[in-house]
């Protein structure tokens, strides 16, 4: 199993959906995960987990593997400033991550490129550099141990996936969290795109978290439709709480990154028409990214500023208080494969509105649906949810029931059925 | 014989906590008082106990002669007083003396004439029973923060017992080397007019960075010995808050004051003198109205007068609800909101990566620090709403 984001270095949901993945999967197959680097305190009950900065260099290469890797060095420094998943994690971050990266000097050799997988976030400026680097590292592991399906979280690890298919001719599956056409729309092909594409090809099956990015994959990607199986996100259960709120208002909460895709524009225009309407309300805006301060500017434009309120980047015993807190959650996202808060807002017995390109749509039918433009259906949906109680009443416990059924552990079960339909 | 007249302002800006969405509506107390402490400590071993050790040697040295006028920020004031009640003791027995008057301004050195007039005649208020408790005499004069100043406030300001006012001679158009006279208002002829010297009030600021040999002439030629004969009064304004951080370089400021005083009483063509006196012997030569004053400081906003609007809208949206809870602590919250500390710091250009000098901490660019006051606002809005409910419960 190749998986990018693990513990500590998450930046959104693919992070959290892999390791619940890698979890549930554990008991069920003989598992290898591997990984840039991880939380030296997190184990995978059951699984085998390497991160690749956790490695020691002197130790774990032979002489010849090292001097393989100096090539990737001398050869193949591209270095790209693309982020796929903004990795901001504070309003601090934002300006930090712009200093470092213009200072950030090339790899001189392995052991310095190395220890970035320790060391530095794994987004950023020499983001490719890394996944080429992650990949003929990961050449080096398969070696030493035995495999029989090569399963790849996202683009970063697919020419891995790519290469251990290729020398070892085993069945590639490729799990698709998020797609270039989701972050940055479909009119701009760039390299993402191209890895992508090029991945999608060469795989045996590919596994998509909604039949939303299914239809994507077939449609804007012209996969053959019989390759690709969707497989629903799960969900980590949890115990609600209600925390207090200290003002009287309603609350409506945005969360996730505040970039073009999730819709943050939307969701001031929406804010915008609610407070006209109904102005014992107040919005809360979770999360960070590119677009931040142009969200923050629109607000103080529309004169809203004192009814939005920003939190930043959370953790997750601080996202669990604030939809403690909330009473609707709003997701207006232009392109969302999944949407995994949404489902833990349900969780928390909160009523949800969600945009039609959502696959969270797909497993949350009681869920208020509205097009990600359409900012005066989501302001009426709200105003509606805030007038009516018995609507509200209802919305609450019809989304407890679309998500009772829903736990990781189907998920894996799904995945199981697709490596028995390819090694029967 | 021209009259020097000397205006020493100060205002410390006050640190801020930052407060979080989980903290909104917790507490009114949103001021940083470790970090302020060490702030105030900085500024008092650097700045003022120099700078008021200065002005007792220039009293005990000239034997009398040196008169001068002081503008202490009541926040500022408010901090000496908590901290180090030491040095309010001896702040208080140097404007006590006879040579030396206070100045009034907005307690908070706000910008309230702005936004809400009473408020700001409120903050006037304030301040002048301020200096009246720590100098024991009623201030005569006033001096806005930026220090702006419009006609129609003149009969205000005399109803408050003001006889006058310090301005900038930008907004009548008067150039810097023409003569300085006392002026009346043409809206309240009872309300006289002393126009700041900005060009002399710069290069006494700005002349310690001259070789010492050079000061001395320096002095000579453009002060004291270039004062046109017909010239009358020549307002120096000296803000202690661009006196520098580094010892050496204030040391320098300090003795360039102390040599420029002492010059101009040897050369016998100058007296220093207090501006309640400037009062009392100088007859107003014109009267004058200032309708339409230059705000300097919002000349060069462009986009970002955005923050500043809504920021200001959201702040004085509040007045009526905070006053009426008449929670003191939450009130004095409000009113150090309304510092300039807080509001010029949302007029840079956003599209420009400047750095600020936000009283935020983590916070550097203009979008970090409208975020942080935003919610310093939302903080105490909530917490007047609590307020409120609990009194009606």
């Amino acid at each position: 199993m190749l998986g990018w984001e693990f513990p500590p270095a998450i930046s959104g949901g693919l992070g959290i959906a892999f390791l619940s993945i890698c979890r549930a999967l554990a008991p069920k197959v003989d598992l290898t995960v591997i990984v840039p680097k991880h939380d030296k305190g997190i184990r995978i009950k059951g699984a085998g987990l390497i991160g690749i900065g956790n490695l020691d260099i002197e130790s774990f290469f032979e002489e010849k593997e090292i001097k393989g890797l100096e090539k990737v060095i001398k050869n193949k420094q591209i270095r790209i400033e693309l982020s796929p998943y903004p990795k901001y994690t504070s309003l601090q971050g934002v300006r930090k991550e712009t200093r470092v990266g213009v200072k950030q000097k090339p790899p001189g050799n392995v052991q310095q490129l190395h220890q970035r997988f320790r060391d530095s976030d794994l987004y950023g400026q020499n983001v490719v550099e890394m996944i080429r680097y992650y990949a003929e590292v990961i050449d080096i592991i398969a070696s030493k141990i035995s495999f029989d399906i090569i399963h790849a979280h996202d683009w970063m690890t697919f020419e891995a996936g790519i290469r251990l298919k290729k020398k070892y001719n085993k069945p590639l599956i490729l799990h698709i969290h998020s797609l270039n056409f989701d972050r940055i729309g479909p009119d701009k092909e760039g390299l993402f795109y191209q890895i992508e594409k090029n991945a999608f090809k060469v795989a045996d099956r590919i596994l998509p978290v909604s039949y939303y990015t299914g239809s994507i994959i077939s449609e804007h990607y012209g996969v053959n439709p019989a390759k690709i199986v969707p497989v629903h996100n799960g969900i980590d259960p949890v115990k609600p709480f209600k925390t207090k709120k200290r003002f009287p208002e309603k609350l409506i909460l945005f969360m996730g990154r505040i970039t073009l895709q999730k819709g943050p524009e939307y969701f001031l225009e929406t804010a915008s028409k609610v407070i006209e309407k109904y102005p014992n309300v107040r919005f809360a805006i979770a999360g960070t990214g590119d677009q931040l301060n142009k969200i923050i500017e629109e607000g103080a434009y529309k004169e809203i500023s004192h009814k939005i309120h920003f939190t930043g980047f959370l953790d997750r015993p601080k996202v669990h208080s604030l939809l403690s807190m909330a009473d609707i959650f709003c997701m207006p996202s232009v392109s969302e494969p999944f949407g995994l808060t949404a489902l833990e807002a349900v969780q928390f017995e909160i009523p949800v509105i969600i945009t039609k390109r959502s696959g969270a749509a797909e497993v949350l039918p009681s869920a208020f649906r509205a097009d990600f433009w359409d900012t005066d259906l989501m302001s009426k949906q709200i105003i509606d949810l805030l007038k009516d109680k018995t609507l509200y009443t209802r919305k609450v416990s019809e989304g407890k029931s679309d998500i009772k059924n829903l736990s990781w552990a189907t998920t894996a079960d799904k995945i199981v059925a697709e490596y028995r339909k390819i090694i029967p | 014989m021209p009259a020097v007249c000397f205006h020493f302002k100060a205002h410390l800006p006050i640190h801020f906590k930052k407060i979080s969405f989980f903290e909104l509506g917790k507490s009114p107390d949103l001021i940083d008082h470790q970090k302020n402490y060490r702030h105030l400590r900085q500024k008092l071993e650097n700045i003022y106990l120099p700078v008021f050790s200065m002005f007792h040697d220039l009293i005990t040295t000239t034997r009398g002669d040196f008169h001068f006028s002081v503008s202490l920020s009541g926040t500022l004031l408010d901090q000496i007083e908590k901290h180090f009640s030491w040095f309010y003791r001896d702040l208080s027995d140097i404007v006590k003396l006879e040579e030396t008057e206070m100045i009034a301004s907005t307690y908070f050195h706000s910008m309230a004439y702005k936004y809400s007039f009473e408020e700001f005649m409120d903050q006037v208020d304030l301040h002048s029973k301020k200096n009246l408790a720590i100098s024991g005499k009623k201030s005569n004069i006033f001096s806005n923060a930026d220090p702006v100043y419009e006609s129609g406030w003149a009969n205000h300001l005399h109803d408050q017992h003001f006889k006058g006012v310090f301005l900038r001679r930008t907004d009548l158009g008067i150039p810097e080397s023409s003569p300085g006279f006392l002026y009346q208002d043409a809206d309240n002829e009872r309300l006289r007019l002393i126009l700041i010297n900005e060009m002399y009030s710069d290069l006494l600021e700005d002349g310690w960075r001259l070789p010492p040999k050079d000061v001395k002439i320096i002095l000579k030629k453009t002060i004291y010995e270039s004062v046109r004969d017909d010239t009358e009064v020549i307002l120096l304004q000296i803000d202690l808050e661009k006196f520098g951080k580094r010892v050496p370089e204030i040391k320098r400021r300090i003795n360039l004051i102390k040599q420029f005083v002492q010059l101009s009483l040897e050369s016998g063509k100058i007296v220093f003198l207090k501006p309640s006196e400037i009062l009392e012997k100088l007859q107003p030569v014109d009267k004058l109205t200032i309708h339409e004053p230059i705000y300097p400081t919002y000349q060069k906003i462009t986009k970002t007068a955005l923050f500043m609007r809504e920021a200001c809208r959201y702040l004085y949206s509040l007045e009526d609800k905070i006053k009426k809870t008449s929670d003191k602590n939450l009130i004095y919250s409000w009113r150090m909101l309304q510092s300039t500390d807080h509001i010029l710091q949302l007029t840079g250009n956003e599209n420009r990566k400047i750095e600020i000098r936000s009283p935020y901490p983590d916070s550097s660019t203009i979008h970090e620090h409208f975020l942080n006051y935003m919610n310093a606002l939302s903080c105490i809005d909530i917490y007047a709403t609590n307020t409120k409910e609990q009194s009606i419960n």
